[in-house]
């Protein structure tokens, strides 16, 4: 990075951290810590729920896996606005009725404390993981890229947001996520038009979609179909988007107390709900453009020469071992296949390296898609634009992560510490523990980072599959919650623990997409506690 | 009540709109670049 991609990044870093502490005056109780007051205009949850939801993983990944897997992604989305129609007739209503801080609260209400104590922990351990993770996959990123310590890049990273994010809660969260949006917005554009800039004068978009689509990348709408049967462990087709999705982004967005919590902050049911359904009107557009960079940038490379393997640091190491000859004999392969514009011997080529880095580095992943976009940036951007796109990456990755800290804070003392552990408090009390929740969190969250290694495959899949994992129960919970009004406490328990159980194992077996998970958990613990529902009854009648 | 539910119905339907159409889009933009 030159001295002014430097100056640009910590320019815009230190702008965020002064602008959230500015921001930081809130009411010394928890209502003023975790929901703001109950104030924000709908503009301002659209953004925080945005903010929330797009990590740096969103804008690292998404570009490569374009690139390598074309625009079919998008699809993973289609369930979104469904999702968000079915949480404005039947979840916004419920927990500002019952004005909760957690979405959990409401458990207790319905079911009983276990139930409620169980959905909690499941989130803060999801949650708690994840944003580990979210701390980490940018990081290494960065890291292997730029030369930087991982080390410092982790705690940079994740560390200098819990400044704003401890002392202002989730006043701070939101304005902060309002600034770094709209200078990731900016960024993105930038970077999509000079991609098109970057291109020989005589290709414009159009020929540069068209070079994509006749690779195959512009496969935005697939079915899952191949000979004649659906495969159900195709990641990414309308199907598996739509239904999937659905129950995913219903998880997500409904029952996740990083995105509740957002538009709990709402001055009213109606700014809660509006901000909601903006989310579901411009999310699916918004991916669409940041996976369309990863097909442009793909088309950049057609016409300039592509790095045969896009991770730097792993080729250097890679060619410290025995397997050095091999990879030189394969990238002057590479460049006269360039030279003829031999695309099938392209691709045959690069698999071949990717596996013989794989023996020269066994138990590292081979998979470069997380570099793609990055490497693109830092080889071909003027300089200044290198340091606002890794400024837009950390900026991401803050937003998320300052939500996350905030609601796994809030989650850690209204669920647990004002329920188990100290029951009166005096509202500044609340406040302090809140903050040094906050901190613990963040400090956990980083030490998550400092131990994650190979996540494998593209990282934005990793953090999907995660919460894949524990979304689906958790929904389930919630649905018999709502529409399911003779299935009480234990059997609802029991099946989710049984559920989950049953989670890990399918996914073990590998024999279904991650996308999938969320539907079959949220029905599994339906169908469990109904099952269940007559005998925990019959016994607690007996007994 | 029942003004307050149709202008919400109104919302509910533009996003279900809004996506169907998109879906059309997105499908005859990768027909067309195919």
């Amino acid at each position: 990075m030159s001295n002014l991609d430097w100056i640009i990044l910590i320019s815009t870093l230190s702008a965020i951290i002064i602008y959230g502490m500015y921001k930081s005056r809130t009411t010394k109780n928890l209502d003023g810590y975790f929901l703001s007051n109950r104030s924000m205009p709908w503009y301002l949850v659209l953004l925080s729920i945005m903010g929330t939801q797009a990590s740096a993983i969103t804008f690292i990944s998404a570009p490569g896996q374009a690139y390598t897997d074309g625009m079919r992604f998008v699809q993973y989305y289609f369930g979104l606005p469904l999702a968000m129609i079915v949480i404005c007739i039947f979840f916004v209503p419920v927990f500002r009725k019952l004005k909760v801080y957690t979405a959990y609260e409401f458990l207790e209400n319905r079911f009983d404390v276990k139930t409620r104590t169980l959905t909690s922990a499941l989130f803060l351990l999801s949650r708690g993981l994840s944003t580990g993770i979210s701390i980490y996959a940018p990081s290494i990123i960065l890291s292997s890229l730029l030369g930087w310590n991982i080390y410092y890049t982790n705690l940079v990273m994740g560390g200098l947001l819990i400044i704003y994010t401890m002392s202002g809660g989730a006043r701070a969260v939101a304005y902060t996520q309002q600034l770094q949006l709209l200078i990731i917005i900016s960024g993105m554009f930038v970077a999509g038009y000079l991609v098109v800039k970057l291109l020989p004068a005589d290709i414009g978009f159009t020929e540069a979609l068209q070079m994509a689509g006749s690779q195959g990348k512009m496969n935005i709408i697939t079915t899952g179909v191949t000979n004649n049967h659906f495969d159900w462990k195709d990641k990414y087709n309308i199907w598996s988007g739509v239904i999937g999705g659905f129950f995913l982004a219903l998880s997500y967005f409904g029952t996740d107390q990083s995105q509740v919590g957002r538009y709990l902050t709402a001055k009213s049911d109606k700014e809660s709900k509006v901000g909601l359904l903006m989310n579901g009107l411009i999310k699916v557009p918004m991916q669409f453009l940041i996976l369309l960079v990863g097909v442009l940038v793909f088309s950049f490379y057609q016409y300039h020469k592509a790095p045969v393997y896009f991770d730097a640091a792993k080729v250097v190491a890679a060619k410290k071992t025995v397997y050095k000859d091999s990879l030189v004999n394969l990238e002057q392969k590479y460049t006269t296949a360039i030279t003829l514009q031999d695309i099938p011997q392209l691709k045959a080529l690069r698999s071949e390296y990717k596996a013989v880095l794989k023996k020269a580095l066994p138990g590292d992943d081979a998979n470069d898609t997380n570099f793609i976009f990055l490497r693109f940036v830092v080889d071909n951007l003027p300089k200044g634009l290198v340091g606002l796109l890794i400024a837009v990456i950390f900026l991401a990755a803050w937003g998320s992560i300052a939500a996350a800290l905030n609601s796994l804070s809030s989650c850690t003392v209204v669920d647990f510490h004002k329920k188990f552990i100290n029951t009166n408090c005096s509202e500044v009390k609340d406040y302090n523990i809140s903050r040094w929740y906050t901190f613990g969190w963040g400090v956990f969250s980083i030490i998550v980072a400092m131990f994650a290694h190979n996540l494998g495959n593209s990282l934005i899949e990793a953090v999907n599959i995660l919460g894949s994992l524990f979304y689906g129960v958790i929904l389930g919970i919630f649905l018999v919650a709502f529409w399911i009004k003779h299935v009480q406490g234990n059997a609802v328990f029991v099946a989710a623990v049984l559920s989950e159980i049953l989670i890990f194992v399918i996914y073990k077996l590998d024999v279904i997409s991650f996308l999938w998970l969320n539907v079959i958990g949220a029905v599994l613990v339906i169908m469990l506690s109904l099952l269940l529902q007559p005998f925990l009854s019959i016994r607690k009648k007996i007994a | 009540m029942e003004e307050k539910k149709s202008y919400w119905n109104k919302w509910y339907l533009a996003v279900l709109l809004f996506l169907v159409l998109q879906t059309a889009a997105y499908y005859f933009i990768t027909q067309y670049f195919k």
